[in-house]
């Protein structure tokens, strides 16, 4: 890779350069000579993956339907065997959807999948892993944006991090001193300051004193957290919404279509699904939904109640519609047989998990079981979003400082939001998962988020490729945001195909999509 | 013969004033600049040249149609050329044997020169002159914005931010030191979501830091801190934008000086004053800071530095500053972007030749200036007939660096005459071959050049 370039964000190999520099004229002149070249490129043309430069200009040459250069080529230095960019050519006919419901809109227009795995140089003939690059794998950076200083904020800070400190060297007497201190300290601070050390505070006590786990709460009263945090603030609703749009394009001409919700909760992530599939050209598909939960403390069916009221829905809408709840203590107790899958010429099938593989890393071997389970089940698509932090290093001061920078800039973005009892039950929600990061141990210990890169990496080494998420679905994030966000600052972001929200310029959580490695290779 | 056939083809075309083949920026020069008594040292040093790497010297000077023959000959050709042209300038052969040239790999070198031009695409002709110029990768990065500013810049003077925003390469702060800095984000405004950037030297602590210590003091007696507004005609780009991130922290390594790249709002969604309130805003936030504070005389030594729109921005902050008391140390204007009614010399000549076309200037003007107002508006021409004087204003020293294949440099060097007209402190730094956006990267002599100057400019104070 030059390695100029790459500092600046491109990736582009230095012996490509020449041949890169030569697209670049080829599309300068083509979108002098197309008629509304621009506009086209601009407004109907999905983007993928803009770091990529050779791809991005091949798809847009692609799309103009240039004629080879009238010049015979080059002669080339690099082998021409590794230039393995496939494309399919996608015609998106279909017009854009009058549906004012901005919950989903599959943008019309051309999209040319670049299938990114096939670029040259995380293919090799034999193995269809993706090599992660060096720059992601690095877990080392620390992201903080600040809101203003606030100077008699520092103590506390300090105080907390004394005594996470004192707490990582065993010292357990001067940590509680301090912690006692933290409370004193936190009252005379004001806004999210106060709550974020008030909830770091009483899980570093917990965790000094041992009082832990919490008891467990009953699943309405941590539904209801969720519902809170839903309509609080976009993250929820931003990973539903990413994560639909990768699903509904794979199921682009599918009739039957399967998903496969590893994290079903309260199931609002797919009444949205199902309206755009409802509103597809040419009708709905028929929509099966497999939603995965862990056991309720009373015993009671949740998961049968979120089925019932989803399938009322699919009534009203006209899909047909079929449910089937499962309970499972972990997702590594599944296994595809019990999922009663169909032939995949008949159903495809996606599957989704938003904020819930992180909790497998708790156990080892669990995670890697999990994806295992997902090879077998062979889907056309895996949509996964996560925290886009690192909360699970060895060490726990590490840990400590790690999430209490994540959690004070999640707790600064909902400052801005109104509604005070909203805004209560979502802190409330995030103060569980600090509790969690900073008090627990073992498998006891869930919330393990790790980065978007450490992702990559683990989903590389089970077999999978990356499907790109491309600029209609940011664009709609975007839309949606604007729309919904209660809130200033929220942005979304592209990194190399996946799509991030953050608050201001520090990413949040991280929205990817995975498919079979063996896929990555279609001849047209 | 077919040497000298070549070498006088190659002579009629610069007589004729034909740049046609790839050669053609080389052979506009033969003539211009002589050095009759170095004669000799031009010779040696081609032949040095030559040994060096015979076949890419000797296809800058040969229609692409003759290239695979004359191969065989370069030596005699070469020759023949020195004799036939007498006033081959010492920077011809100078350049030709720069970095900027040659390349590790002969053969890239050899693609980018053979690419075919048609007599009639006067496009063609327009891109392979710049790539003359720049090394290719930085030919690669500057087109690649080109295109893709072309497609967000709509004919109604509205913009696709959407799709701005997706193809921008972002970089988040990073607390944990890389190569001597860090950095850390601050909302210094949360009404207008206003951000800035802060870098700092790391100064050998090698650790990251924290919410604790991300402000600590400053420790020098003296240390600038240059208040930086990131380019892209008032539409592009962010404070958090690689290439930026990427040219503060080697302005933090370089002069030893915090830097405060601020994220000002973006025109056509916020117009004419947006962008200069915001700096003023984060001018004030700065000035104020006690951690910023040079121990000598507790007071924060600010300079302002930006490019392109960023230096237009200095120059409005600047006069912002000193009228409401705040001071300024220094301002430092990179490629600045000036303008005004008038069509200029540089503007008509470089048209469209290294990656600018005056067309688009217009749209970026049209997009930030208030409706209805025109280039002459005091924004845009601050020496211009609604410009305002600055003589008797204690202005602060000003550092102009002007790209000589910049369009706009007629105008950036009106500005500079204005500010000495009004009996101001003006350096101007003119770099004759530099295109736009050279210092995004470091591999080429402008860069060096230019970074030199600015470590002096905000050193001058220093013990």
């Amino acid at each position: 890779m030059d390695e100029l370039l790459a500092v600046v964000g491109y990736k582009v190999r230095s012996s490509d350069m020449a041949e890169v520099a030569q697209k670049l004229e080829q599309l300068e002149e083509a979108m002098g000579n197309a008629r509304d070249g621009i506009s086209q490129l601009s407004n109907d043309t999905v983007h993928f993956n803009p770091a990529d430069i050779s791809n991005w200009l091949e798809t847009m040459i692609n799309n103009l339907d240039v004629p080879p250069p009238p010049h015979p080529p080059l002669p080339q230095q690099h082998s021409e065997t590794e230039s393995s960019t496939i494309t399919t050519s996608v015609d998106r006919a279909f017009e854009d959807s009058s549906s004012s419901d901005y919950d989903l809109k599959a943008i019309a227009g051309k999209a040319i999948y670049t299938t990114a795995a096939a670029t040259a140089d995380s293919l090799s003939p034999s193995s269809k892993r993706v090599k992660p690059s060096p720059a992601e794998s690095s877990s080392s950076t620390r992201p903080l944006v600040l809101v203003d200083s606030q100077e008699n904020g520092i103590r506390l800070v300090h105080t907390l991090m004394a005594c996470a400190e004192a707490v990582h060297q065993n010292n357990l007497s001067l940590a509680e001193a301090l912690v006692k201190q933290i409370g004193f300290l936190a009252v005379s601070q004001v806004g999210a300051m106060r709550k974020v050390a008030t909830y770091f505070a009483e899980a570093l006590a917990r965790r000094i004193y041992g009082l832990y786990p919490e008891n467990p709460i009953h699943h309405s009263f941590s539904d209801m957290l969720q519902i809170h945090f839903y309509e609080t603030c976009p993250y929820l609703k931003f990973a539903h919404f990413t994560a639909n749009q990768a699903i509904l394009e794979a199921f682009q001409g599918k009739n039957r279509v399967h998903v496969i919700d590893f994290s079903m909760n309260q199931g609002m992530q797919w009444p949205a699904l199902m309206q755009a599939l409802a509103l597809r050209p040419g009708g709905p598909p028929a929509f099966r939904l497999t939603g995965i939960g862990p056991p309720a403390a009373d015993n009671s069916d949740h998961l049968q109640e979120v089925g019932w009221k989803l399938a009322q829905l699919a009534e009203t809408i006209h899909v047909e519609f079929e449910y089937r709840g499962f309970v499972a203590n972990s997702l590594a107790d599944l296994d595809a047989s019990m999922l009663e899958l169909r032939p995949s010429e008949t159903e495809a099938v996606a599957v989704n998990s938003v904020f819930e593989l992180h909790k497998l890393l708790a156990r080892p071997g669990a995670v890697e079981k999990v994806l295992s389970v997902v090879r077998q089940i062979r889907p056309e698509i895996v949509t996964v979003v996560e925290q886009e932090a690192n909360h699970n290093g060895p060490g726990f001061l590490d840990r400590f400082t790690e999430s209490l920078h994540y959690y004070s800039t999640m707790f600064d973005s909902l400052e801005g939001s109104v509604n005070s009892q909203d805004k209560v039950m979502s802190e409330v929600y995030l103060g569980k998962q600090i509790c969690n990061v900073v008090a627990c141990e073992g498998v006891d210990r869930v919330e393990r988020h790790e980065t978007l890169g450490q992702w990559r990496t683990r989903f590389g080494s089970a077999g999978f490729t990356p499907v790109h998420l491309g600029s209609n679905a940011f664009k709609q994030a975007s839309m949606l945001l604007a729309l919904f966000a209660g809130g200033d600052g929220y942005r979304v972001e592209e990194n190399n195909g996946c799509l991030m929200l953050g608050w201001h310029t520090r990413p949040l959580i991280a929205t990817s999509a995975w498919q079979l490695a063996t896929k990555s290779v279609v001849a047209h | 013969m077919v040497i000298s056939e070549v070498s006088s083809a190659a002579k009629q075309c610069y007589e004729e004033g034909k740049v046609q083949n790839c050669g053609g920026e080389l052979l506009k020069k033969i003539g211009r600049v002589s050095c009759p008594n170095k004669r000799e040292e031009n010779k040696m040093e081609f032949e040095e040249g030559l040994l060096a790497h015979p076949s890419t010297f000797f296809l800058s000077f040969t229609p692409h149609t003759l290239s695979p023959l004359l191969l065989f000959f370069p030596f005699f050709f070469l020759v023949a050329v020195i004799l036939n042209s007498p006033h081959l300038s010492c920077e011809v052969v100078r350049a030709c044997f720069s970095s900027q040239f040659l390349t590790s790999d002969p053969s890239l070198y050899l693609r980018s020169l053979s690419f075919p031009i048609p007599m009639a695409e006067s496009n063609q002709l327009n891109l392979n002159e710049s790539k003359m110029v720049v090394p290719l990768n930085m030919w690669v990065l500057i087109s690649n914005f080109k295109l893709a500013y072309n497609l967000l810049r709509r004919p109604d003077g509205t913009f696709n931010r959407d799709l701005a925003e997706f193809l921008d390469r972002k970089v988040p702060a990073n607390a944990s030191p890389v190569d001597g800095v860090f950095s850390f984000d601050v909302v210094v405004e949360r009404e207008t979501s206003l951000l800035s950037r802060i870098y700092r030297p790391d100064e050998g602590e090698n650790h990251a830091r924290t919410l604790v210590d991300i402000e600590k003091p400053v420790t020098s007696e003296v240390i600038p801190v240059i208040i930086f507004f990131h380019g892209g005609s008032f539409a592009h780009s962010s404070a958090d934008s690689a290439i930026y991130d990427t040219l503060c922290r080697r302005l933090v390594g370089i002069c030893n000086a915090v830097v405060v790249s601020v994220n000002y709002r973006r025109a056509p969604e916020n117009r004419y004053p947006c962008a200069y309130d915001d700096g003023w805003t984060a001018l004030q936030w700065v000035s104020s800071r006690s951690w910023l504070q040079s121990r000598k005389d507790k007071k924060v030594h600010i300079y302002l530095a930006g490019d392109s729109s960023g230096g237009n921005i200095v120059h409005h902050v600047a006069r912002k500053a000193v009228e409401s008391g705040v001071e300024v140390m220094g301002n430092i204007l990179l490629n600045p972007l000036f303008g005004g009614e008038e069509r200029t010399e540089s503007e008509k000549r470089l048209d469209g030749k290294y990656f600018v076309r005056i067309q688009d200037r217009d749209w970026y003007w049209r997009a930030f200036l208030p409706e209805g107002e025109n280039k002459d508006h005091e924004a845009c021409n601050p020496f211009g007939p609604k410009g305002r004087s600055l003589e008797g204003i204690p202005f602060p020293k000003s550092l102009i660096v002007v790209a000589g294949l910049d369009l706009v440099q007629d105008w950036q060097l009106a500005y500079a005459k204005g500010l000495e007209k009004a009996g101001q402190n003006v350096k101007l730094l003119y770099l004759e071959q530099a295109t736009i956006g050279f210092y995004l990267l470091p591999n080429n002599e402008h860069f060096s050049t230019v970074m030199d100057e600015i470590k002096s400019f905000v050193s001058s104070d220093r013990s």
